[in-house]
């Protein structure tokens, strides 16, 4: 059924904040966002990388050879490093890495910092208080240097790593969850089902959490971009899963032989990655704002 | 059956010792400005708000003492209609939801009877034929029609009273009236009582049997409606109606 | 008479999501000096865009298909914005919005900020400024020695009193009042319609007064328009609309408000919802919902038919009706 159009409507369609009004909808809208967009393709871009990788990598993740050092020459299009491995295809496994430390550490963050948060949005009272001081008090370690001292303490593997970081990242989530489900419980549909009787763990899974996810997503891709940084930096340091390459590793090659210039590309790859995650958050904000689509006429 | 309550609340004094009673069937109204307490007094009815002191009796018991299965109980029994048609509906989700929800917490779980009650409570409402309303969601409905559809999740429990705070006071007047004679056909083919919460005097005057007119907090005056506009005994009551324009009708 | 206002013809419309919205079809209107004219209609008729066409500030989706606006023998459509700026808006024409007393500056005093707007359009001094804010005060019935207050202090009512008060600064010939008390209190709007009547008598401006209430416009204004879906349906004063009024919509119109002398009288809605502005479809606006509605009202757009000096309705059995 097609809305039908008078200016009361016009108004009141600003006044329904983030609410879904189709994917089609949100598709051509993004396409008129340029910014988002753009976003949304690198960050599939790079999927495909990960997903693709043992098929679109032209050598072997660790498959060394006898061109060692070469700048970048047609069998190698970025050069190779100290023991002859292709610099591009390790480039591309690297990829692995990056995307599945971004989504793993944005998902955990978010199932942490929304269930957190969610307490005390809706209880109040002295609920909010106790756990809006942890939330405080966990903002305030320093969250690098917990990750190096927790990651040389308990290992380099990929999972640990994950999880140590996700643990510094949910409070955002949850300050943000925590507002979203304190505005919402005011609305007058979730009034109306407590009114109806419906209990408070329903109300907030059909009701509060679906309407105020919103801008937590948005902030995930932030941490996206986020994760993919302090990965790269751990395994910069040496502090990364030895088992896979990662971008870290590949620019300290770059470090350790400075003439070797083409080994510091997967810097520029981290830095279009990170882009590409914020762009996106920008892109899902953009989304979820309200607005009139006012085209020039 | 009757609903006294007594209570003032908070720091800042919302309702201050305030008493009325409400019997079967009967529409009372509760008239008064911003800043008079009357949306806290429907709050502490439907148990959304407490009192800081007071008795809120429903059907001689009193509810504020009501825990689990009763106060479950409680709910099914008494009802809300918001005063914004915009947000009285969850806009993630579709009629046939927002309406199932308070039968599958009260147990109704048969889809046979879900249907039949989502059915008959949108065909009284208007909002006619059920079966296409029940897949449109809030943001595809005008105003006036989710208005309509707040009452009818709120009659699906078939409650025995209704608090309507302000329920037409963001709608246009060629539909606050209709939704004003909807309530009151209701009222007689389900026996609803209802408590018409408004600022809108002369809608009371339409509207309800008795009217209580409230002033920062308290009860200024009470009585059958016509009586209380046509021949106001309180200043403040005075006051109001002599605010109304009423060229209209010179 | 001299007249001050007319629109002619005036046709606006809004792109939204690539369709046009026919917002305002062909209205219109005169004012002349000293009058006051009251809009009536519920929403979605127009009355807003009409009123923020004058003022020149439609949002930047409106295009202005066609029509006139003089005001003073002047196209304000032709002129360009900056001599709006400097010598109609806030000038030769005020106005007023329901959201206008959350537009006083809430970190200034209030006395501040209209002096600041005295200043600057009157280019006067600090004491001038003073003594006509402080007569200003006067004349809309607040106490001057508020001046020093700041907004959150002042209650809605006198917020917006407040912002008339600021809207008289430069003597304006005409005042747009856009549901200046909807969101006020109905002892505080009683007093705002008052000042406004008392500003029409004693200072012999004109005024436009936007309201979906039919008992605001009655009891403040002379003449009335009443639109719909973007026409306008019945103009004439109210006397005569109230005594006799012609066209079925506003006659529906009229038993959609409470008789507060006699409650239970007879309160009758208009079944329907008002058209769709984005695919309008022939003939009259209001068919669906009349309940005189014939074939030909469904086909064929109706004339404004005049039937006394004055008293014009857009219908077509306009005469007939009027038996």
């Amino acid at each position: 059924m097609r809305k039908m159009i008078t200016t009361k409507t016009v108004k009141q369609e600003t006044k329904t904040i983030g609410s879904w009004h189709g994917f089609a909808d949100s598709l051509r809208r993004l396409v008129h966002f340029r910014l988002g967009l753009t976003g949304f393709v690198i960050v599939i871009c790079f999927a495909i990388l990960a997903i693709g990788a043992p098929y679109i990598a032209p050598y072997g993740e660790n498959q060394q050879s006898y061109a060692i050092l070469q700048p970048p020459s047609h069998e190698h299009w970025l050069g190779t490093d100290s023991i002859g491995r292709d610099t591009l295809s390790r480039i591309i496994y690297g990829s692995q890495v990056s995307m599945s430390f971004g989504f793993g550490v944005a998902l955990l963050s978010l199932a942490l910092g929304v269930f957190l948060g969610s307490f005390p949005g809706y209880f109040g009272g002295l609920i909010d208080d106790i756990f809006s001081r942890f939330f405080d008090m966990v903002l305030m370690i320093p969250s690098f240097f917990l990750i190096v001292v927790a990651v040389a303490l308990f290992g380099t593997n990929i999972q640990m790593s994950m999880l140590i970081v996700a643990l510094t990242l949910w409070p955002s989530n949850a300050r943000i969850t925590r507002v979203q489900v304190l505005t919402l419980k005011t609305r007058a549909y979730v009034q109306a089902s407590i009114v109806s009787g419906t209990g408070h763990v329903r109300i907030l899974f059909k009701h509060i959490l679906p309407n105020g996810i919103s801008p937590v997503i948005a902030n995930s891709a932030l941490q996206m971009a986020n994760a993919v940084l302090i990965e790269a930096s751990l395994s910069f340091l040496g502090l990364s899963d030895p088992n896979h390459v990662s971008w870290g590793t590949i620019i300290y090659g770059a470090v350790q032989n400075f003439n070797a210039w083409w080994l510091s590309m997967a810097g520029v790859t981290l830095m279009i990655l990170t882009l590409g995650f914020n762009f996106a958050g920008d892109g899902i904000s953009y989304l979820l704002t309200p607005r009139l689509d006012v085209t020039k006429g | 059956m009757s609903d006294e309550s007594q209570s003032s609340t908070g720091m800042i004094t919302a309702v201050d010792a305030l008493s009325f009673k409400l019997n079967e069937g009967e529409t009372l109204g509760l008239v008064g400005q911003s800043g008079s307490g009357k949306t806290t007094v429907g709050k502490l009815i439907l148990r959304l708000e407490r009192p800081s002191e007071g008795r809120i009796l429903f059907e001689g018991h009193d509810v504020l003492q009501y825990k689990g299965k009763q106060l479950k109980d409680f709910r099914s029994k008494v009802q809300m209609i918001f005063q914004d048609p915009y947000e009285s509906l969850d806009p993630r989700l579709s009629l046939r939801n927002s309406l199932e929800e308070p039968l599958i917490v009260h147990g109704i779980r048969s889809k046979n009877e879900q249907i039949a009650r989502m059915d008959d409570v949108l065909t009284r409402v208007g909002l006619i034929p059920p079966q296409r309303y029940l897949q449109l969601r809030p943001h595809q409905l005008s105003g006036g029609q989710r208005q309509r559809a707040a009452i009818a999740r709120s009659l699906i429990l078939r409650p025995k009273l209704v608090v309507a705070d302000e329920p037409v006071s963001m709608l246009d007047v060629s539909v606050s009236a209709e939704i004003l004679n909807l309530m009151l056909e209701l009222r007689q083919s389900m026996n609803i009582a209802y408590l018409f919460i408004t600022h809108n005097l002369a809608h009371a005057g339409y509207f309800c049997d008795r009217i209580c007119v409230m002033n920062q907090g308290r009860i200024v005056e009470e009585g059958p409606a016509e009586k209380i506009l046509r021949s106001p005994e309180g200043a403040y009551t005075r006051r109001l109606i002599s605010s109304i324009p009423l060229y209209l009708h010179k | 008479m001299t007249e001050l206002l007319r629109i002619e013809n005036l046709t606006v419309q809004y792109l939204l999501n690539e369709r046009y919205v026919e917002a305002l079809e062909d209205a219109s209107l005169t004012v002349n000096k000293g009058d006051t004219l009251g809009i009536v209609g519920e929403s979605g008729c127009g009355k807003s865009t009409l009123a923020l066409a004058i003022m020149g500030i439609l949002p930047e989706n409106a295009h202005i298909k066609s029509g006139r606006i003089l005001f003073e023998g002047q196209d304000l459509l032709k002129m360009p914005q900056a001599k709006l700026r400097r010598d109609i808006r806030w000038r030769k024409i005020s106005m007023i919005f329901q959201s206008s007393m959350n537009a006083l500056n809430p970190v200034y005093k209030v006395g501040s900020t209209l002096m600041d707007v005295a200043e600057f359009k009157l280019k006067v001094d600090r004491d001038k400024a003073t003594a006509i804010v402080q007569r200003l005060y006067g004349l809309v019935g607040m106490d001057p020695t508020r001046l020093r207050n700041y907004p959150h202090q002042y209650s809605g009512g006198m917020r917006q009193r407040a912002v008339i008060a600021m809207s008289l600064i430069c003597e304006p010939a005409l005042i747009i009042a856009d549901e200046p008390t909807t969101a006020l209190d109905v002892v505080v709007q009683n007093q705002i319609l008052k000042t406004l009547k008392k500003l029409r008598d004693e200072l012999d401006i004109s005024i436009v007064l936007i309201s979906h209430d039919v008992g605001v416009i009655g009891e403040t204004c002379e003449n009335i328009a009443v639109m719909y879906g973007g026409k306008l349906f019945e103009t004439g004063s109210t006397k005569q609309l109230f005594t006799e009024p012609n066209n079925p919509y506003t006659r529906a119109l009229l038993n959609c408000f409470p008789d507060p002398v006699n409650p239970k009288s007879v309160l009758k809605g208009i079944p329907g919802e008002p058209p769709d502005l984005s695919a309008v479809p022939p003939g009259c606006r209001y068919a669906p919902r009349c309940t005189y509605a014939k074939e030909i009202c469904r086909t064929k757009s109706p004339p404004f038919i005049e039937l006394e000096p004055g008293h014009q309705s857009l219908c077509h059995f306009a005469r007939e009706l009027s038996q």
